[in-house]
Parts: structure tokens; C-alpha cells; sequence
């Protein structure tokens, strides 16, 4: 069972506000999921060398040929706004 | 009480490559915002990223630097969490397999040198840059984003602001040798966080780790330290404790301030990043790079100190900054007199560089210009306390040593006869000092030789005059 202060502490960094209903019903659920996953530790995996991934040490250095920045007017197409070419957004300060 | 201060440092240093790290946009400092950018760096969806050989050679090289251990496979984590300019929610990062692990640098102390242990270098990219307005509003660029970084942590091995402070420079001086980054704190190349805590040595109580952000130069790095230890101490001692976290070092106040509760390793959510497939680097690689190693400033400083039979001393000031280096040996080279370059460096020439507080490339003084000036004074033209004059007006003015010389007439009087004269006069003038200088007041040489130089207008060649002068007394 996961605890309150745990859930939120991880509602923290997802930024996110939880009233005590809410923290109620989510320990709840999130206690549901977990014992699920935890389902997974039944396997041995004792002696079992960690996977990093598929295709292991394969991976290869860029050419420096294909370059594919973007003209500024192209960079700025899809941002609702913009000024002296930054993106602009509301300040949002740790 | 006995409180001793642990010190760890995790420093941030861009490197000077010519691409960014997982694409092909230009890693350039001062550009047109958003102009070096493209979908791997702006974190647009289906972009993919491919590592940069060039950033991870220069971390090799910082690896061999500081005497880490090179790890042969390059695998890259995800470091994730939320901010504005890190689009894609996570920063590609290294978490448990960093490319370079333990290693050490040196520190010379009053006491000696002191080793400070290192715990890792790890690679990972730069996040886009932020300007906040005074309008509530934040300007993002990501020229920076993907710019590659190495990470330098060191185990708590420093115990005093002072120890900082001589680290980052020793370190800065050794990352400006290997040339991987131009290491400019202004410049964001070089950024340092400072860990800190105390440990109560009597009762064998530690305060909690404070994380301290934000410090934007050495001065800084060295104030916050003396701010923290102090505020851990006063916390102890009223029987609390510091809680850890994360603060902002206040440059105006110098006062450290709460940020936010400090992230634990796991709230980050490191996981492989599938993406990017293992590398394998050959050992032939690794070894190729070691072999094309630039001198570091502790060989250079053992070679000085042999080559040049210079003190240990002089020789650890004039490795200090790879410039001075190269322009010690430049000068050495053109008058061919170790001990006069080292002598002039030392002493003119630092106190200049202190005065001003600049680096000798910004100094108006190329090692030509002070070889034309010290070659006038190994041929004994010019006396050493003419020379101090004309460099400084060479400083002034700009102008060559030549120049200045024969403008104002200062080739030194070497010719006997005409230096007879003068000290005919001299004597003359002061039968007094005769007189106490036959009864052994030894000092009044040293007026009389002043007499000289005032009459020679300085230009006495002083090794002739005093000979001339003693022959005169003495009835020679």
C-alpha cells in the first residue's frame, strides 16, 4: 500500500494539486496499480544480466552531412506567440 | 566546538564543439535566437537523436585529464521533469554508467598539495535558454538546447571556500589547456552548484546537505560556502537542523535563499534511453586520443621547472593560465635568458596583469615586444630600472621599446671617460661622503652612486660607475 505523503510527493513533481478526497481516492487507485505491477516480481531473476535494450552496442556517431536546422519563421509556425524570435510564455519560476 | 565543512561540487562545462550533441545544428554561442535549432532540438515528436564523436572525444579528454577511469560503452539515460525549456520533458543524461568514473586533481595548499577526489564526468545535453521579462512573461531560445555538456562531480573532499575556490580554478585552468571548452563563467560555458554540509566533530553530528544554485562566478562560489557553513553551524548549535534542499545564492545580499525541497535521484525517473543504442568505443580510439593529449599544467610545470631551472614557485605562477605559459616560453625563446623572462614576468608584468585584473591576452604586450625591451637590457644599454620605466610607458602608449629609447635618449653611459667625468664632479661635490664611506659607512655609496644617476639622468651604466667610483676612492 502506497502512502498519502508518497502520492503526494509525486504529485508534486507532476504538478499537480490534490484535495483530500481526491489524495483519498488516488492512494487508493494508485495502491490498485502498483500491487498489479508488482505482479512482475515473481520472476527469479537472480543471475539474470540487466537488458538496456534491444540491439545492444550497435549505436553509431551522426555524419555531419544531413543538417536539419530550421529557418527561424519555420521554428516559430506552431507557437501561439512569439517576440523578437524567443518564443514567448508565461513566466514560470522554481 | 570543532565543526568541519564538506564541500562537493557538481560543475556544468559546455563544450567547444562544432555541432550540438544529438543533431547537426551549430553549437555557437551569441547567435540569432532560435536560429540554430531543428526538430531533434527543439524536441519535436519523431525526432531522433544521433550522438556527436566529437563530444564525446572531448570528454574522453577531460576524463584522461583529471585521471578517471574510461568507461568503453556509452549508454544514455532519460532525466526526466518538468520545465519550459526542456521541451521534450526530459534531458538525455547518464545515471548509473557515466563515460568516465573516479579520477582526482590536485590543489596546492600552503601545507602541500591535497588531492580532491572525483566521483564522475558524464555527458548530457544543455537545456534552451530562458529570459524572464518584467512583464510576468519568459523568452525562450533553444540555441542551447542540445548543446553537449560534461557534468564534474567531486566527493566531499573540499573543506573551505578557499579549497573551492583553488579547484575551480586549477580545474578551469586544466579544461582551457585540453581546449574542449572556453570554460566562461559570464558566458554560461562554466557553471558550478556547490553541496554543503558540517559535521560536528565532538558530538559527531552532520547537518543536512544544502544544494546552492545560481552562482554566476568564483567570488560568488567562495561567498556562498562562507554564507552556508555559517548558517549549518548556528543551526546546529541551537540544537536544530538544516533541512535539505535546494537554494539560491543572492549575489546582491550575498545570503542563500530556499528554492524548493531537494529532488531525490529517484523523483527524476532515470530510464534508458531507447532512442540511442549502446556505443562501443574501441580501445584504439581511446588510446589514439590519450596519445594527442595537449600538455597538462602539472607536466608543464615539471618541465619548467627542469627545462628552465626556475623555482617551483615561479614555475606553478607562470602555468597558471595556458596564455602565460605560451608567452613565458615565447619570450625564453627570443632572448634566450630563462631566469630574466621568468624575473621580468614575475614581477612587472604579473603586478601589471593584478592591477588590471586581466589575462595576458588581453594586455598590450606581445612577447616580441618585451624581448626587443629585455634585449636592450641583457646588452647592457639600458639598466634594469630603465626598463621598468620604459615598459611602462610601452604599456601607455602602445608604442615599441625602440621607440621610447631613443625618443628620451636613455641608452645607458657605458664609456669610461665620459663616466669619469661625471664622478670626478661627484666626488668633488661630496667630500663629506668621502670621508664616511673611508670610515666605513658603507651607505655612503649608495648616495654617492645616486649622485650619479641623478647627474646621468639614470642612464649610468651602474655596474661601470660603481667600479670607477670605488677605483677613485681608494686612490686607484
Amino acid at each position: 500500500m502506497i502512502s498519502k505523503e508518497e502520492v503526494k510527493d509525486i504529485a508534486q513533481i507532476a504538478k499537480l494539486k490534490f484535495d483530500d478526497d481526491e489524495l483519498e481516492s488516488f492512494t487508493e487507485k494508485f495502491s490498485l496499480v502498483l500491487d498489479f505491477v508488482h505482479h512482475i516480481n515473481v520472476v527469479d531473476t537472480d543471475g539474470v544480466e540487466p537488458c538496456y535494450g534491444i540491439g545492444d552496442e550497435n549505436g553509431f556517431f551522426k555524419e555531419y552531412e544531413k543538417e536539419q536546422t530550421l529557418d527561424r519563421e519555420e521554428v516559430l509556425k506552431n507557437t501561439t506567440e512569439s517576440e523578437y524570435g524567443y518564443f514567448k510564455i508565461l513566466k514560470v519560476v522554481e | 566546538m570543532s565543526y568541519k565543512t564538506l564541500v562537493g561540487l557538481e560543475i556544468h562545462v559546455e563544450l567547444m564543439t562544432e555541432r550540438k550533441m544529438f543533431c547537426n545544428c551549430k553549437n555557437e554561442f551569441g547567435s540569432m535566437p532560435n536560429t540554430n535549432v531543428c526538430p531533434v532540438c527543439l524536441g519535436l515528436p519523431g525526432a531522433l537523436p544521433v550522438m556527436d564523436k566529437q563530444a564525446v572525444k572531448y570528454a574522453i579528454m577531460a576524463g584522461i585529464a583529471f585521471n578517471c577511469e574510461i568507461d568503453n560503452t556509452i549508454i544514455m539515460d532519460r532525466k526526466s521533469y518538468f520545465y519550459p525549456d526542456l521541451t521534450k520533458g526530459y534531458q538525455i543524461s547518464q545515471s548509473d554508467f557515466p563515460l568516465c568514473k573516479g579520477g582526482f586533481l590536485e590543489i596546492t595548499l600552503k601545507e602541500g598539495t591535497k588531492k580532491i577526489r572525483l566521483e564522475r564526468i558524464h555527458i548530457e545535453e544543455d537545456t534552451g535558454k530562458q529570459i524572464h521579462t518584467d512583464h510576468g512573461t519568459t523568452l525562450l531560445d533553444f540555441n542551447r538546447s542540445g548543446v553537449p555538456l560534461i557534468e564534474i562531480v567531486t566527493k566531499p573532499d573540499i573543506n573551505s571556500a578557499e579549497e573551492a575556490r583553488l579547484f575551480l580554478e586549477k580545474l578551469k585552468n586544466t579544461i582551457k589547456y585540453i581546449g574542449i571548452s572556453d570554460v566562461k563563467m559570464e558566458e554560461g560555458s562554466l557553471r558550478c552548484d556547490v553541496n554543503i554540509n558540517v559535521v560536528d566533530e565532538d558530538k559527531g553530528i552532520k547537518s543536512n546537505i544544502s544544494e546552492i544554485k545560481n552562482l554566476n562566478s568564483f567570488k560568488s562560489v567562495v561567498k556562498a560556502i562562507e554564507y552556508e557553513q555559517e548558517r549549518h553551524i548556528a543551526l546546529l548549535e541551537s540544537g536544530k537542523n538544516t533541512d535539505k534542499e535546494t537554494r539560491r545564492f543572492n549575489e546582491l545580499t550575498g545570503e542563500t535563499i530556499l528554492m524548493r525541497k531537494k529532488f531525490q535521484a529517484s523523483d527524476y525517473r532515470y530510464q534508458f534511453e531507447a532512442d540511442l543504442s549502446k556505443i562501443k568505443l574501441s580501445d584504439d580510439w581511446i588510446k589514439e586520443i590519450e596519445s594527442t593529449m595537449p600538455e597538462l599544467p602539472d607536466q608543464k610545470k615539471k618541465r619548467f621547472i627542469e627545462q628552465y631551472n626556475i623555482t617551483e614557485y615561479d614555475a606553478s605562477v607562470l602555468t597558471q593560465s595556458k596564455e602565460l605559459s605560451f608567452f613565458f616560453e615565447e619570450l625564453v625563446s627570443l632572448i634566450e635568458d630563462s631566469k630574466l623572462a621568468a624575473n621580468w614576468v614575475m614581477t612587472d608584468v604579473m603586478r601589471r596583469l593584478n592591477e588590471e585584473d586581466k589575462e595576458i591576452a588581453k594586455l598590450n604586450l606581445s612577447a616580441q615586444s618585451l624581448a626587443e625591451l629585455l634585449n636592450y637590457v641583457k646588452s647592457g644599454k639600458i639598466n634594469n630600472n630603465t626598463a621598468k620605466k620604459v615598459l611602462r610607458e610601452m604599456l601607455e602608449t602602445n608604442k615599441t621599446a625602440s621607440f621610447i629609447i631613443e625618443k628620451n635618449g636613455l641608452i645607458q653611459i657605458s664609456d669610461e671617460d665620459e663616466l669619469e667625468k661625471i664622478i670626478d664632479e661627484v666626488i668633488k661635490e661630496n667630500q663629506q661622503s668621502i670621508e664616511d664611506f673611508k670610515n666605513g659607512k658603507d651607505r655612503a655609496l649608495g648616495f654617492l652612486m645616486g649622485q650619479i644617476m641623478k647627474k646621468t639622468k639614470g642612464k649610468a651604466n651602474p655596474n661601470t660607475a660603481n667600479k670607477i667610483l670605488i677605483d677613485k676612492i681608494n686612490g686607484n
